[in-house]
């Protein structure tokens, strides 16, 4: 190649070349070396697109174990990329992006001012999985063979997740949008955060986050969730959050993670076995709230069930009460009705019945007049009857009746005499008889 | 974690009594008395969500020792 034979030459002549002459030179070299487009595999480790001009200046990486190996810019001309593209997303159905391994048709440019470029021609869209892929693919099956993708997912996050352990950059954006987000909420919900600071993309990013896990680990019981906060970097450097040993940490964290990585490649691996992942900061916040949100919900809920099913126990009592009270007035009513019903038939009986009686009464009354007048009579008769044998003996006992069947009456001092004794001679006595009285002087007597 | 413990013990206790009444396992006669475990338990909710839990400078002084 001449130019090197000139350049050993002008060297001891200690003469020089202009750069555009080496640049010449060089291009001289490369495109005639690589006058033909080579089939390459390649990852776009960032795509950088340019929609004005429509140009493409894809990053292309190679890594192996997660470490970069070769990089190199390529450019894709803006005819060349709607076509190319165009055709990825009808195979693949998504578009060039990056974090994708490509197989990519090039020529290998060399321009003086911009330097070193693939200039893609083609890609072969069913060539979709890159060694990164692969590699997440791996870390996946890893983690699963051991049992540990879905452990951290199996964690309960607490109901209130107030007191966060936040891995993040003090100064990134991220981490500025997610403490605002949840210091100023407008419900006054009251959150703990304390930063555990940590790289977040590259490689150094593994040990710097897994480290910072194993501390917040140490500690768990003061805290109720780990948030991985990054925002406002590039997507380059994020296949850490694939790499194993970092994945591997977070599933054995003893606190639920949650991931807010703000990238907008294919979910990592650490995002797919964090309890939960929301992609961006804002959203992890968001997240955090509305678990308060539906804490707060419950509680309402609760507070309105006691208070409208407490008011409905309170409304049917009060109608069973009512509905007690009517049944009883209808049956005191009843019951009055009735009794008044039966005074009433009682009363009309007992208007009834006295004069019956009555009637029974003058009748007994009139039956006894006529027995006592019959019975009267029946005396007077019986009486008469007495008279007149009483009036017969009485008859018999006259003195002058006895006087005229020869007895006589004799007086002494005016007396009828019975007795002799008390008598002397010369004593006058007068004796009565049936016609007349003889007066005469005792003489003798006898006794 | 006490607290943890307590605020979801006392939301758990609180469905207890919601579920509780709703069933009309509750009779009228103790239902004043839960209502008024209920409003207590409200209360202890209600003030979770806004209270801080834990001091962050204790936290941070624990770290430092770490």
């Amino acid at each position: 190649m001449s130019l090197y034979t000139q350049h050993s030459a002008l060297s001891t002549q200690h003469s020089a070349l202009t750069l555009s002459q080496l640049t010449a030179g060089i291009q001289e070299v490369i495109e005639g070396s690589f006058s033909s487009p080579f089939w390459i595999k390649a990852e776009i480790a960032k795509l950088n697109h340019y929609p004005g001009s429509g140009h493409c200046y894809p990053s292309l990486v190679e890594k192996e174990k997660g470490q970069i190996r070769a990089e190199m810019r390529g450019t894709i001309w803006a005819n060349d990329f709607q076509r190319i593209n165009a055709n990825f997303i009808k195979v693949t159905r998504e578009p060039l992006k990056e974090g994708i391994q490509i197989l990519f048709r090039t020529l290998v440019k060399y321009h003086p001012v911009y330097g070193l470029s693939l200039q893609i021609i083609d890609i072969d869209p069913s060539y979709t999985l890159g060694e990164m892929a692969r590699e997440k693919i791996e870390t996946i099956m890893k983690l699963r063979n051991e049992g540990l993708f879905e452990r951290n997912k199996q964690l309960e996050l607490p109901l209130l997740p107030k007191r966060i352990a936040v891995i993040s950059v003090k100064t990134s954006k991220g981490f500025s949008d997610f403490i605002n987000i949840l210091e100023n909420n407008n419900w006054g919900y009251a959150f703990t955060c304390v930063l555990f600071p940590a790289l977040l993309q590259g490689d150094k990013a593994v040990d710097s986050i897994a480290g910072q896990l194993k501390v917040i680990g140490r500690m768990a019981e003061h805290f109720d969730a780990v948030a991985i906060i990054r925002g406002g970097g590039g997507d380059v450097g994020l296949n850490c959050y694939d790499h194993y040993l970092l994945a591997r940490e977070v599933t054995l964290c003893p606190l639920p993670v949650l991931t807010g990585i703000g990238h907008s490649t294919n979910e990592t691996v650490v995002e797919m076995v964090a309890a939960y992942n929301k992609i961006t900061p804002t959203d992890v916040a968001y997240f955090l709230i509305q678990q308060f949100h539906n804490f707060s919900v419950r509680v309402k809920e609760c507070q309105e069930k006691i208070l409208s099913s407490t008011m409905k126990m309170l409304e049917e009592e009060k109608r069973r009460w009512e509905e007690g009270c009517r049944r009883l007035l209808l049956q005191t009513d009843n019951l009055i009705k009735l009794e008044k019903n039966k005074l009433q038939l009682a009363g009309s009986r007992l208007q009834y019945k006295p004069g019956l009686l009555i009637n029974e009464k003058q009748i007994r009354l009139r039956n006894m007049a006529d027995w006592l007048t019959m019975r009267v009579n029946q005396l007077f008769v019986q009486k008469d009857q007495q008279l007149a044998l009483l009036d017969e003996k009485l008859k018999l006992l006259d003195p002058q009746l006895v006087l005229k069947r020869g007895y006589s009456i004799t007086y002494f001092e005016g007396k009828p005499l019975m007795d002799a004794t008390g008598l002397k001679p010369g004593d006058e006595i007068h004796t009565r008889l049936y016609h007349g009285k003889i007066y005469s002087e005792i003489k003798l007597k006898s006794e | 974690m006490e607290n943890k413990i307590n605020y979801t013990k006392a939301i758990q206790e609180l469905e207890k009594i919601v579920s509780e009444i709703e069933q009309g396992e509750i009779t009228i006669d103790i239902l004043s008395e839960k209502v008024k475990r209920a409003s207590e338990l409200i209360r202890i909710c209600k003030e979770k969500l806004t209270s801080t839990e834990e001091d962050v400078s204790r936290i941070l002084e624990e770290l430092k020792t770490d």
